[in-house]
């Protein structure tokens, strides 16, 4: 339960602060530490908010997005490539969306989006407050709740990399979020519980996948994808099913002229 | 922490406790209007605020973020008592139905129109996607998103949002403002939660952690010793009485077999123990110092299970009888446990609590046999069902206190009278002592016809003299309120080469979890309202229903025959593939018509003997020839992409309009000292329009103009009884009553009309506006109420209905739709969906569009995404709104129309019948039916998941 609420009007104040107190927290736009699936666990909440984190700054070799750029921002930035918004928009609801921000997505490690395998088809770094950055599976592995995410940085944003999602309905729960950067040698994924896999594609195959029928394609997919979903069968799904289902997913991405990659 | 900010455009200054939810504290400081209903999940939007100009959830944040901040709410919109243009828009658009987040989606819309200009239906779903709506099927809110920019532009601005009928008539059948719309959307106070007095206790409930256990020792001394505790209740020091939650005609057809607490657990979420406390933090407290000793039990979940020699038995009961007890009695009780109570059963409903049987009944009529032998076609399929949830916005709720030595209760409920009878028995006083006052109900669906709650909150008053409040979290709403009967429904037909049917055939087993609730009744109805949809000499069927330890199930919209309706037309489209013939033209060749009786309705009497019954207005005729012609039955249509196919379906839809020779529903209409009336009538409005047919059938018999009359309903002691708002009774029940009354009045105001004009009544008639208009002369309501009310006077003039009814009106319906199935993915895309349904004489036409909306989309859920999913342990895995996959603005169909085919019933009111549930029957055989139209599999069992289609098109194993 929060008990104090404060706004540190700099980064270093804000992280003496929070190396000061360790029941104390920094706080950005609030959505995941008051959700449901959230136990807040700190008392001392250090607002994120005048830090002037809230800013999109980029061109077409380097995108830096702050870390308190709501996903909303995401979605009604020119400055910010079609992959982001798409996955920005994996948050359905507008009112989460202009919430959220990118850098609580990071921190809490579970937030129900599209942005992990987004940003890590990108190549994008998170940047913390010390001047270190992270590539997002290793935050992922490594990020603690004392670094400070200050930004995160895109050197090529204009890549090509391509989202697909599977859920239920438009508001529930992603089974599984993809994303492919255009070599589509890579593909990274992201499942309830497991925020960022990767799923690595031997060239031969990439290559020779458009001269394949679609069926021999997944097939040939098959135990890749089964190998990187998780081993318990999903809510909403079997694992024989996640793993066709990824497997079909990117084949589609492989085999566009197939009808695939929408 | 002292915080400043802006609400509302007033500056504001506080001290708060900075961690404070922000949706808790606005509603503690007085906006009502920011609701919760999904407990920090952020998808209901029920907590929309416009925070610094953007619109987000209070429910996740805290009241310290908004210091130096501006906030907006629904109390920002309008002028006064005025609506803002946005709100009128969506009264007269008809979205304004429960109304629970209807001041949510007017900030949400007032922020788009704001933003954009002209808006797509892309900024219009994308608007929307923060809003759940359970009631009306988001279609009709692109017609209020377009009302609105137009109003706010030209605030005169009006234009017909619905088909009208009945030109004959000057109000009934025509679109008009709902009458408690305004109050609504203006987020005003109306539900249970708005009543709750400061100082007002909390009740919270500890819940079984197993399926099927007993409580072999529980205590509670520390509980009680906490400050601020009132009261702990456990199966110890609680009413040894049995009831049924269903909300149902006494004697009910439901077994007594639920006890306000009881030693035996036969459900994860069953009540151990209560707290009373004066918040709810010391009653979480409290709850957590209660110790608990269990002996577990192996539980059963399934229906085949639950059946085996060898099963558990959930309920190794006491068993008595009102009447018809069978011979064996004695013996079957000598095997009784007594720490698992009692089942108190009112009539034979060929229960077998000791094998786990909760109820059973056949019926034939013909020789199904004989039938059988005559078709030179026999299929035999199997079709399952899931549990799926009403999941109303507001959860359940009841708010009880005292009034001198009466108990009030306020609820959330469609049958007050009930609450009323089941709460007096329960707590063992007279009903005169206890008053139900129906509030707004913010969804109920069925569910609300279960009285899950008020027994134990009105006990808790009773007993400490104490309010309390006992509001359900969203948890809570998923374990502890009801769901669909999961069901196992095989269904044999035989045909002759040319299409008719030989003989139908249905065997329906039916899981109704660890109560009896509605476990006859729901398997029947799915009996009565799909097996009279087609013509056949022979028909039998079998139910059997089976107790388990699933989560409880009860009533939901349908009431069974979205089910059943879902087996047998898929199973006529089945045949149809056999018979190498297009499914439609089977379905013409069978169909039922006006003037045919259904000889079969003598076997489905819901536990009493039933009677055949004449249909005498069908409109699905028309329904089926338009629908066909809209979604250009037979053409194949193909996509672009390759991997996509297409496919058509259909299915025909049939309800009731209340249980004749069961229901009744009672009204009065008193004429006022100034000419206007106030009508007060028993029936419960869940929001879908039912106050609003009482102004109508008033105003159109008394010719008063809207603004002059009031309605009162659902409260037990300001208006007389009524059966409930259950098996779409509404309209035709109590709408039937307030008809009757209206009529009564009417006689009454010619009678004093006479008298003062020197007139017969012969010669007199009632005009618009109010008057009494003779051959010589005229008088006003106004003049005939002051004479009426003077000492020479005859006393307030009182009109009365009582409506009963033993003739069925049924109403009828076809829908079609277009479906997209990806061969890849196994993922279903509904393109189209067009529901022509024939309600009689619709008497608010945007309302009961706004309805069938509703229930086709809430039907497209159970279809295709929803499912209560237990483990193995019984516990539900799906507690939440992420997790219970329900249809947002993006899943409805990019084509979606409805269409009233006009028929004119000659019992209902104005030729009325009813319209809401019968919408939730027709999306599964439909879908299906089209998916196997689409590529050639059959899914046999809903929800129509990507992995089943996959596995029929042979991708999975």
């Amino acid at each position: 339960m929060i008990e104090q609420f404060s706004r540190p009007s700099t980064i270093e104040e804000a992280v003496e602060h929070r190396t000061r107190t360790a029941e104390s927290g920094y706080y950005a736009g609030g959505t995941w530490i008051n959700h449901a699936r959230t136990e807040c666990t700190i008392t001392h909440a250090l607002s994120l908010e005048c830090l002037g984190l809230d800013q999109i700054t980029g061109s077409a070799k380097q995108l830096s997005i702050g870390a308190m750029v709501t996903f909303q921002q995401l979605v009604d930035s020119k400055d910010v490539p079609a992959s982001i918004q798409a996955a920005a928009r994996g948050i359905y609801s507008r009112n989460v969306r202009n919430m959220a921000t990118v850098g609580g997505a990071l921190a809490s490690k579970w937030a129900p989006s599209s942005l992990y395998p987004v940003l890590a088809a990108l190549e994008a770094r998170i940047r913390v407050a010390d001047g270190t950055s992270y590539s997002v599976s290793e935050y992922l592995t490594s990020g603690t709740p004392q670094q400070l995410i200050t930004a995160v940085e895109v050197a090529e944003p204009q890549q090509d990399v391509r989202l697909f999602y599977e859920a239920r309905s438009r508001g529930s729960r992603h089974l599984y979020t993809g994303a492919a950067r255009d070599e589509r040698l890579a593909v990274y994924l992201s499942f309830p519980g497991v925020p960022l896999t990767e799923l690595s594609l031997e060239k031969t195959l990439v290559d020779s996948a458009a001269r394949m029928t679609y069926d021999a394609l997944v097939d040939q997919l098959l135990p890749l994808c089964s190998a990187a979903v998780p081993k318990k069968d999903d809510l909403h799904g079997s694992r024989e099913y996640l793993s066709y289902s990824v497997a079909a997913r990117v084949a589609m991405l492989l085999q566009p002229s197939q009808g695939g990659d929408k | 922490m002292k915080i400043t900010y802006t609400l509302n455009s007033a500056e504001k200054e506080a001290y708060v406790d900075p961690g404070e939810n922000l949706q808790s504290y606005l509603q503690r400081i007085g906006i009502r209007s920011v609701r919760n209903s999904d407990d920090r999940h952020g998808i209901t939007g029920s907590d929309t605020i416009v925070f610094d100009g953007k619109t987000v959830n209070a429910s996740l944040m805290v009241v310290a973020q908004i210091d130096g901040h501006s906030l907006m709410t629904v109390e920002s919109l309008g002028q006064g008592a005025r609506m803002h243009p946005v709100q009128s828009a969506m009264v007269d658009a008809g979205v304004v139905q429960s109304g629970y987040n209807s001041p949510a989606a007017a900030l949400l819309i007032a922020d788009l129109l704001a933003r954009v200009e002209n808006p797509s239906r892309e900024h219009i779903d994308d608007a929307l996607s923060s809003l759940y709506n359970r009631a009306t099927g988001y279609q009709q809110f692109y017609t209020a998103v377009r009302l609105a920019e137009k109003r706010l532009k030209d605030p005169a601005y009006q234009e017909q949002v619905a088909q009208e009928f009945r030109d004959d008539l000057r109000i009934v059948g025509k679109n008009h403002p709902k009458v408690d719309g305004a109050k609504l959307v203006q987020g005003k106070k109306a539900f249970v939660e708005d009543m709750v007095e400061p100082g007002s206790c909390v009740l919270k409930m500890l819940h079984s952690p197993y399926a099927h256990a007993y409580i072999t020792d529980i205590d509670v001394t520390e509980a009680e010793k906490i400050p601020g505790v009132v009261a702990v209740l456990t199966y110890k020091n609680t009413p040894d009485v049995y009831f049924t939650p269903a909300g149902q005609s006494f004697p009910e057809p439901s077994p007594y077999d639920r006890r306000m607490f009881a030693q035996k657990l036969v459900h994860v979420g069953d009540r151990v123990a209560a707290v009373v406390a004066e918040d709810e933090h010391i009653a979480q407290k409290a709850l957590s110092t209660i110790h608990v000793t269990y002996e577990k039990l192996q539980p059963v979940f399934s229906i085949e299970d639950a059946q085996k020699e060898d099963a558990p038995i959930v309920h190794k009961s006491r068993i008595s009888y009102g009447v018809g007890a069978p011979d064996d009695l004695e013996q079957v009780n000598s095997q009784a446990d007594e720490r698992d109570g009692r089942i108190e059963i009112q009539f034979p409903i060929g229960a077998d609590p000791h094998k786990n049987k909760a109820a059973s009944v056949s019926g034939s009529i013909g020789n199904v046999e004989e039938g059988f032998k005559q078709a030179d076609v026999v299929i035999e399929r199997t079709y399952q069902t899931t549990q799926v949830q009403c999941t109303p916005l507001e959860t359940h709720v009841a708010y009880t206190r005292m009034d001198g030595d009466r108990l009030v209760v306020h609820a959330s409920t469609q049958v007050p009278w009930h609450v009323r009878r089941v709460v007096a028995r329960v707590l063992g006083i007279s009903e005169h002592r206890v008053r139900v006052i129906k509030e707004r109900v913010g969804g109920g669906y069925g569910s609300k016809q279960e009285i899950l709650l008020e027994e134990v909150c009105a006990y808790a008053t009773w007993i400490t003299g104490r309010p309390v409040l006992l509001h359900f979290t969203r948890e809570e709403e998923y374990t502890n309120s009801v769901s669909r009967f999961p069901m196992n429904i095989r269904v044999k037909l035989g045909a002759k080469r040319d299409g008719r049917l030989t003989a139908m055939y249905m065997d329906l087993k039916a899981n109704t979890g660890p109560f009896g609730n509605h476990c006859l009744t729901v398997p029947m109805n799915g009996c009565s309202k799909s097996l009279p949809l087609f013509l056949s000499d022979n028909i039998a069927f079998d139910v059997n229903v089976f107790y388990s330890n699933i989560m409880p199930t009860g009533a939901y919209q349908g009431y069974g025959a979205p089910k059943a309706n879902f087996a047998l037309q898929t199973a006529i489209a089945e045949l149809a593939e056999a018979l190498e013939m297009d499914p439609l033209e089977v379905v013409e060749k069978n169909r039922v018509d006006e003037g045919v009786t259904l000889e079969i309705l003598r076997c489905l009497g819901e536990g009493r003997e039933g009677a055949p019954a004449e249909i005498e207005s069908c409109g699905l005729r028309e329904a089926v020839k338009q629908g066909a012609e809209m979604i250009e039955w037979g053409k194949k249509e193909t996509s672009s992409d390759p991997f996509v196919r297409i496919g058509k379906g259909m299915a025909l839809v049939q309800q009731g309009s209340g249980l004749p020779g069961l229901d009744q529903s009672n009204a009065a209409i008193r004429l006022l000292t100034d000419g206007s009336i106030l009508v007060q009538s028993g029936g419960a409005d869940l929001g879908t329009g039912f106050d609003t047919i009482c102004m109508k059938v008033a105003s159109e018999v008394l010719c008063l103009d809207p603004e002059r009359i009031s309605v009162l309903t659902g409260d037990t002691d300001t208006s007389s009884f009524d059966s409930g708002a259950f098996a779409s009774s509404g309209t035709f029940f109590s709408g039937g009553a307030v008809l009757k009354a209206a009529e009564d009045l009417k006689i009454k105001v010619l009678k004093t009309a006479s008298e003062m004009l020197s007139e017969p009544v012969e010669d007199l008639e009632v005009v618009f506006p109010e008057v009494v208009q003779g051959r010589k002369g005229s008088v006003s309501f106004t003049e005939i109420a002051r004479q009426t009310f003077s000492g020479e006077g005859s006393g307030q003039l009182t009109g009365t209905g009582s409506f009963t009814c033993d003739k069925a009106a049924f109403p009828y319906g076809a829908h079609f739709v277009q479906v997209a199935v990806d061969t890849r993915t196994g993922a279903v895309t509904v393109q189209k969906y067009y529901a022509l349904q024939d309600c009689g004489t619709p008497i608010n036409p945007e309302l009961a569009e706004g309805q069938i909306y509703g229930g086709v989309l809430k039907a497209i859920g159970h279809s295709l995404f929803e499912e209560v999913i237990l483990d193995e342990e019984g516990r539900s895995l799906t507690t939440d709104l992420e997790t219970y996959a329900v249809p947002m603005i993006g899943d409805i169909p990019e084509d979606f129309r409805v269409k009233l085919i006009e028929t004119c019933d000659p019992y209902g009111p104005f030729g009325s019948k009813s319209v809401s549930e019968i919408s939730m029957n027709g999306a599964a055989p439909a879908i299906a039916n089209a998916i196997h139209d689409a590529v050639g599999v059959w899914v046999r069992d809903w929800p129509f998941t990507p992995e089943k289609i996959l596995k029929g098109l042979g991708r999975l194993n």
